[in-house]
Parts: structure tokens; C-alpha cells; sequence
């Protein structure tokens, strides 16, 4: 019977899991960072930064640190920017959950501890951080290894959040789940479920964050570690939380069951149920040999709870029942939320309802075209505000071939899918990775954004953007780039005959006062792709 | 071998056009050997005629190019293609291409006259003279600097002149990078000749493949030896972890 992880804000009253989960990070701690199943070294596998770490006190200019070849072997290992985030991830959460429950058991503890999740987009209450962990102490006064004190950024704009509550927008996980395909495309098209393809190192691309690691992962990463500071942001990453920065982010107890949230989230969208005119591959693993058995230019590697490493490509994580991973989440029988069909599109574009619904059934969905750029802004835009605006002009022809897809006479002459539009935001670059940003498509003059979500592409956060925008960084200094689904916005704007020859993006910034001119766009792009 | 196969992932990932360029290429350069071998230019005379050698023979450097860039240039011209509105998209590929070119015809004129002045000018075989200047280049600093702003993709106007300047800038700039990266080991073709040549030209290709692929790092001295981590990798995962043992005892130890 494999293990069950379960949500951590339906915990029974009397569950023991977080006890012991803090008892066994105490545990962990006490071990050398030389030690592969440490809770420094487990950390170092996503990512370490020597000088943050000694900042931090977490090691000392004199500790001993594993050999360089160790080091290269095992630490830095995160995937982020490609099509490797979730099964990279997979392999680190289990073998994380592994050690943990070795030392749980040893510590006198039952032999099935699992990593709990923390679904924070199921109700309002699930949006505050898990409240044992924001405690510094137990109720006998012995120190709660759950809490951290660098959690929360030290330089902080306008206040420590208290309790730590997420917003519902960096949370809102309907529009991620309901996107078809796992792997993206660099072209302008959707990154994708999982991302798009890269090799381990992924130098050449233009960073582009897969759809699910744009929302919930980034926008949790950086509401929970803060760090925000206004304009002339700080440089100095000491004055950010932990969960903030890829290079300290898994040393944070809350990371683990953060990712536990997004590897569940990939099988409940592989339990999405293929409607008619949805692609063959949709809501399906890649079956390219590069994504099963890669990455060829570094191998994943985890330790076991003996210490010693193993490799694991992606093809070992895909079944979370077999021997090496051994768990289910207690929500693997839920049916997934509906996603919206093509025949609900049709109708909302114009066809009549029993024609819409003939027609997706009839649709064959052949594989999307290769998108085409339909617009972009002019210049580099500068979050220098707490809202910024940026016009972004669509070029006169594609316009009209958008238009005439869209169309609810062509739709219904002939079984044929409308296109689907594209924001993109490119060479996103940052100074530092407490940044994060609402992106809003046609907001109303002086509207609350808030009050118009209809209006929302998505979010948008710096998580590993300041690395991505050094030029020994991992994708050359390009920065990072984003992709939302616009389609539902452009339909609208569409059948309300307000689609011109611009669309406007507001940028609003997640904590208001947090806008910098040192975080910059290099173009705001509009794709469409046709199928 | 772990070079062959990350060579043959780029390769592999070659859009048709791109894969048929570089297959010309070579076609041509093949066929032409048995006429006029491309080292014949580095053969004799002073710099001022080595100089006019050198512009007679831009045809053979810009056949050269053809066969050993295309693979170099993928991801760059995908990224202009991707950036740029469909009905641009050639103009701003050509612009691209003409700034790259118009870098590397530079160099590769600079590169035969440096080739004819070392052959003319020392005792030593103009190879092993080559040799040292490539792995002395190779340890610098600026080559490490050269590969990371290979990797660069701007952003990319649209709409007006601005896209076809873009277009322009970026092909020049990125010819300018690739220079700096390449220049000491396309220089090693230039003074082999016969067979040599022929062995030197695809292994600069492979070299620069690899280097390319590798992920951008810090600027220092010896960061752009080839290098790839899977061979250590390997070698790691034979041992077993240093696990509450002092890690290098363990590492140097084990089997």
C-alpha cells in the first residue's frame, strides 16, 4: 500500500505528522552539510549561494563543505525555465520524504510519515500559511524547527506580513490546469503544462517559465519569502526570505510541502478528462525520448536514505505508486474541476448551441500551427509603478486573419478551431527576485484591478530572475520570459467588437510601492496560433 | 562519448534549412579540394600580397562558414524567426545574416593574413605556433566572456526601422561574439594543410558545438576548457556518498 500525503490544513486535530515533521528537521540539522542527507545539503541540491549561506549563519568560512566533485555531482541541481520542472522536482520532493521519514522512524516515529501538501488554492483559509509554522516555539518552549526566522524578508515593504495570507490571484490554478499541453513551445505559443523543451543547461533559451511554474509555483515562492522593498530595490539577497531565492528556497520546511502542492497538481491534471476537439496528446505526459531519458548534458541525481546517490531521469516519475517513489495524494480519486469545452467557446463566440456542440465533436484537432506574432509594445518597459501601462500595437494583417478565425459564421460553416492568443512577456530581468506582478489585458481607466479579473492574464513573479538576468547565469543574461492564455479576453473583446489595433497591459505590482525601474520588460508580445 | 552526443543533439535539433546549409557546405568545400585546397591561400609571399591572397579567396572563407555556422547559428536565427512578424521575417533574417557574415569575412581575412605572416615568419611548423595561441586564447578569460554573450537573445522591435536595425545589430553583434569565441581555433584549419585540414575543420565544428551547449559561466581564467559533467558524474556515483565520513577520505578512496 503506498504512502498517502495528505493536505495539511485537513489534518485531523490530533495529527502528529507536523510534530514529528519539525522533530525530524531538528534532526536533520544536526547533521554535517558533507552529509548527502542533510538538511544543508538536501537544501544545496536545489540551490546554494557559499556567501548567502554564511550570511544567513547557516555555515561558517570554516566549515567543511563535500569535495568540489560532490558538489558538481549533487548541488544546483533545480530545474526551473524548462520541461524538466516537474519531474526534477518529483525526484527531489520523494527523496527529501524518504530521509525525513528515516529519521522520523528513528527518532521513535511511525514508519509511514509523508510529506504533507499545502493546497493553499482550495478555500480562503487555505491561502494563510499552515499556522505550525509560524509559530518560533512549541507550546513546552522548545524551539519549532518548522519556523525559520528568515522566512519572511528582513528588509520588508511596508510591513512583515502577519499572519503570511496569499493572494487568491498568485493561487488561482483554474486556467493553468485547464491548458492542454504538457510540453511548450519557444515560438510565441503556450509554455506549456510542464514547460518548455531545454536541455539541462538551458543557456540558449530565453527562460521561459512552463504555465504551472508561472502559477501557483513562482507567485507562492516569493508571497511567502517577501523580501519587497520598493523602488532601488535592494541587491543585497540577505535582506530576503528564504523562499525567495532559489539558492536558500528549500531551506525553508514550508518549500517541501509547497512542492509536494505542485506535484500534486501535476497529476490532477493528468486526471483532466479530454473533451471533444481537444488535442490527442492533451492532458498527457511527453513521449519524446529527450524529455523521458534526458537530460543528456547532466544527469538528476538524489541521495538515498543510506546517503548514497542515484540517478533518475524523467520517465522513473512518472508513476508515484512504483517502488522508488511509493505514495498517492489522498485526492488521486477526485474528478478534476471541469475545463472549458470548445463547444462553450463556440457559443461564447456567437454560434448558435446546438451547432457549437455539433461542431466540437466534429473538430479534428490536428496539432497547433507554429504561433505568429500578432503584435508587440515598443521598447523596453520599466515596472517603475505600482501600475504600469504599456500599449501593445497589433499588426493590421494578423489582426484581421485573428478576426476572421473568430468569427462566428466562419465557426460555424465550417468543424475548424478558433485561434488562441498569446501574452508574452519577454527578457524579463530583475536585480532581485522579490518582485511580483498582476498582468491585466485592457483594464478599464482608473478601475480596481481587483474587481476585474475578467480582465487577468495571469501573474508574474522574480523567482530565479535575478540569476536568469546575470550573464553567467542560466539562460545568459536573457532573463525570463512568461506566457499567459489571453484567448478568453481577446473572444470578448472580440464579440464585443472592441478588438482594434492595440491591445493595453497593465502591469500592477503584487505589494503596492514594490514597482522598481531596475525590473524591466524587454517586449511585451501578443502571438496567435492557429491550429 | 559525451561530446559526440551533445554534437549530435544539436545537430539533431537542426531546422531542414539550416541541416541542407551546412550539407552544401561541406559538399562544396569536398569538391573543390581536389582543384584548390583551402590552405593553398596561407602558402607564400609577404603580408601585402598575403593580404590580396586573402580577399581572392573570401569564396573559399564564406564556404567555410557555410559548412561549419549553421549549427552555431540555430538558435539565434530561430529567435529572430520567432520574434519577428511573419511578413518580416525574411528581411529580418537576411539582416541578421548580413551583419554575421560581414563580421566573420572581416575576421576570416584577418585570420589567412595572421596565417601567412606565422608561415612565413617563424621556424616552427605554423600548426604547433596555432596550437599555442588557441590554448592560450582558450584559458583567457574574454573566451568564457565570448561564449556567455553567445548565448544572448534580445528583445527584439517589431514594427518600423527599429526592427530591421534590430535585426541588423543583433546579427552583427552576435558576429562579433562568435568572433571572439572561434576566432583561435578557426584559425587551426587555416595553417594545417592537406589531410590535417581536413581532420581540424570538423573537430573545431564539434568544439564549438560543445562549448556552445554548455551552460554560461562565471569570467575566469580556464573556465572555457571543454568540459562536460557526466564523465564525473559517472565516476561520483561509483563511490559511495561521503555520508557521516569525512567526504574526501571516501571520494579517494573507494572503488
Amino acid at each position: 500500500m503506498p504512502h498517502v500525503r495528505r493536505n495539511v490544513w485537513t489534518l485531523p486535530a490530533d495529527d502528529k505528522t507536523l510534530e514529528w515533521y519539525g522533530k525530524a528537521v531538528g534532526a536533520l540539522k544536526q547533521r554535517p552539510i558533507t552529509d548527502p542527507t542533510s538538511w544543508w545539503s538536501l537544501g544545496a541540491i536545489h540551490g546554494i549561494d557559499v556567501d548567502i549561506w554564511q550570511g544567513f549563519n547557516f555555515i561558517s568560512a570554516t566549515t567543511p563543505l563535500p569535495p568540489v566533485s560532490m558538489q558538481n555531482t549533487l548541488w544546483r541541481q533545480c530545474q526551473h525555465m524548462t520541461w524538466y520542472f516537474l519531474p526534477w522536482h518529483r525526484g527531489f520532493v520523494s527523496a527529501f520524504e524518504q530521509i525525513v521519514r528515516d529519521a522520523v522512524t528513528k527518532l521513535g516515529g511511525p514508519d509511514d510519515w509523508t510529506i504533507p501538501y499545502w493546497d493553499y488554492s482550495d478555500t480562503d483559509e487555505a491561502r494563510e500559511l499552515p499556522r505550525a509554522f509560524a509559530k518560533p516555539t512549541l507550546p513546552d518552549g522548545s524551539p519549532n524547527f518548522l519556523h525559520v526566522k528568515q522566512r519572511y524578508g528582513a528588509v520588508q515593504f511596508p510591513n512583515v506580513q502577519n499572519p503570511i495570507k496569499l493572494d487568491p490571484r498568485a493561487v488561482a490554478v483554474a486556467a493553468t490546469l485547464a491548458e492542454n499541453f504538457f510540453e511548450g513551445t519557444a515560438d510565441g505559443g503556450s509554455a506549456g503544462f510542464g514547460g518548455v523543451k531545454t536541455p539541462f543547461s538551458h543557456g540558449d533559451s530565453d527562460g521561459t517559465f512552463g504555465v504551472l511554474e508561472t502559477t501557483p509555483h513562482g507567485g507562492v515562492h516569493v508571497l511567502v519569502g517577501g523580501g519587497f522593498r520598493g523602488n532601488q530595490l535592494s541587491q543585497n539577497p540577505l535582506e530576503l526570505g528564504l523562499m525567495t531565492n532559489p539558492d536558500t528556497a528549500a531551506l525553508d520546511p514550508i518549500f517541501w510541502l509547497h512542492h509536494a502542492n505542485i506535484d500534486r497538481l501535476w497529476n490532477v491534471w493528468l486526471r483532466q478528462i479530454r473533451r471533444p476537439g481537444m488535442p490527442a496528446d492533451a492532458f498527457k505526459n511527453p513521449t519524446d525520448t529527450d524529455w523521458l531519458e534526458g537530460p543528456s548534458d547532466r544527469k538528476f541525481v538524489m541521495p538515498g536514505i543510506d546517503g548514497v546517490l542515484h540517478k533518475y531521469n524523467a520517465q522513473d516519475m512518472l508513476d508515484t505508486k512504483a517502488p522508488g517513489l511509493d505514495y498517492v495524494y489522498d485526492d488521486d480519486a477526485v474528478a478534476p474541476p471541469p475545463v472549458t469545452t470548445l463547444s462553450a467557446r463556440l457559443e461564447s463566440l456567437g454560434v448558435a448551441p446546438a451547432r457549437a456542440s455539433e461542431l466540437a465533436g466534429a473538430v479534428t484537432m490536428a496539432p497547433p500551427k507554429p504561433a505568429e506574432l500578432l503584435g508587440a509594445n515598443a521598447g523596453t518597459v520599466r515596472i517603475d509603478s505600482d501600475v504600469v501601462e504599456s500599449p501593445v500595437r497589433l499588426d493590421e494583417g494578423q489582426r484581421q486573419r485573428l478576426s476572421a478565425s473568430l468569427q462566428a459564421n466562419n465557426l460555424a460553416a465550417a468543424a475548424k478551431q478558433p485561434d488562441h492568443v498569446y501574452l508574452r512577456l519577454e527578457n524579463i530581468k530583475s536585480p532581485t527576485d522579490a518582485g511580483m506582478f498582476y498582468v491585466y489585458v485592457n483594464l478599464p481607466q482608473g478601475a480596481d484591478p481587483e474587481q476585474h479579473p475578467d480582465h487577468l492574464a495571469g501573474t508574474v513573479s522574480m523567482f530565479g530572475v535575478s540569476k536568469a538576468s546575470k550573464p553567467q547565469g542560466p539562460t545568459g543574461g536573457n532573463g525570463a520570459s512568461a506566457s499567459f492564455d489571453i484567448t478568453p479576453i481577446v473572444d470578448r473583446l472580440h464579440t464585443q467588437s472592441a478588438l482594434g489595433n492595440e491591445l493595453k497591459v497593465q502591469l500592477v505590482s503584487a505589494v503596492p510601492g514594490t514597482g522598481s525601474g531596475d525590473v524591466s520588460i524587454g517586449r511585451i508580445s501578443v502571438y496567435r496560433q492557429g491550429h | 562519448m559525451p561530446a559526440l552526443q551533445v554534437a549530435w543533439q544539436a545537430v539533431k535539433r537542426l531546422p531542414a534549412p539550416l541541416l541542407a546549409a551546412t550539407a552544401a557546405g561541406w559538399t562544396v568545400l569536398a569538391l573543390r579540394e581536389s582543384s584548390a585546397s583551402l590552405p593553398a591561400f596561407c602558402l607564400s609571399g609577404d603580408t601585402l600580397s598575403g593580404n590580396i591572397a586573402a580577399l581572392t579567396r573570401l569564396p573559399d572563407l564564406a564556404l567555410m562558414l557555410l559548412a561549419m555556422m549553421p549549427p552555431l547559428l540555430a538558435s539565434p536565427l530561430q529567435h529572430v524567426w520567432r520574434r519577428s512578424l511573419t511578413r518580416r521575417r525574411g528581411r529580418a533574417i537576411a539582416l541578421f545574416v548580413l551583419g554575421y557574415v560581414a563580421i566573420w569575412l572581416a575576421v576570416g581575412v584577418l585570420l589567412v593574413t595572421a596565417s601567412l605572416v606565422l608561415a612565413a615568419a617563424t621556424a616552427l611548423p605554423a600548426i604547433a605556433i596555432g596550437a599555442l595561441i588557441a590554448l592560450g586564447w582558450q584559458a583567457t578569460p574574454l573566451k568564457q566572456a565570448s561564449l556567455n554573450l553567445c548565448h544572448r537573445r534580445p528583445a527584439l522591435e517589431a514594427f518600423g526601422i527599429r526592427a530591421e536595425i534590430d535585426a541588423l545589430v543583433y546579427g552583427t553583434t552576435h558576429g562579433i561574439w562568435c568572433a571572439g569565441a572561434c576566432w583561435s581555433l578557426m584559425l587551426l584549419p587555416l595553417l594545417a594543410g592537406g589531410p590535417l585540414h581536413w581532420v581540424l575543420m570538423p573537430m573545431v565544428m564539434l568544439i564549438a558545438i560543445v562549448e556552445r551547449a554548455r551552460a554560461p559561466q562565471p569570467m575566469r581564467w580556464n573556465a572555457a576548457w571543454p568540459r562536460l559533467r557526466v564523465g564525473r558524474e559517472v565516476r561520483a556515483l561509483n563511490y559511495r556518498a561521503a555520508c557521516r565520513n569525512p567526504p574526501t577520505a571516501v571520494l579517494e578512496t573507494a572503488p
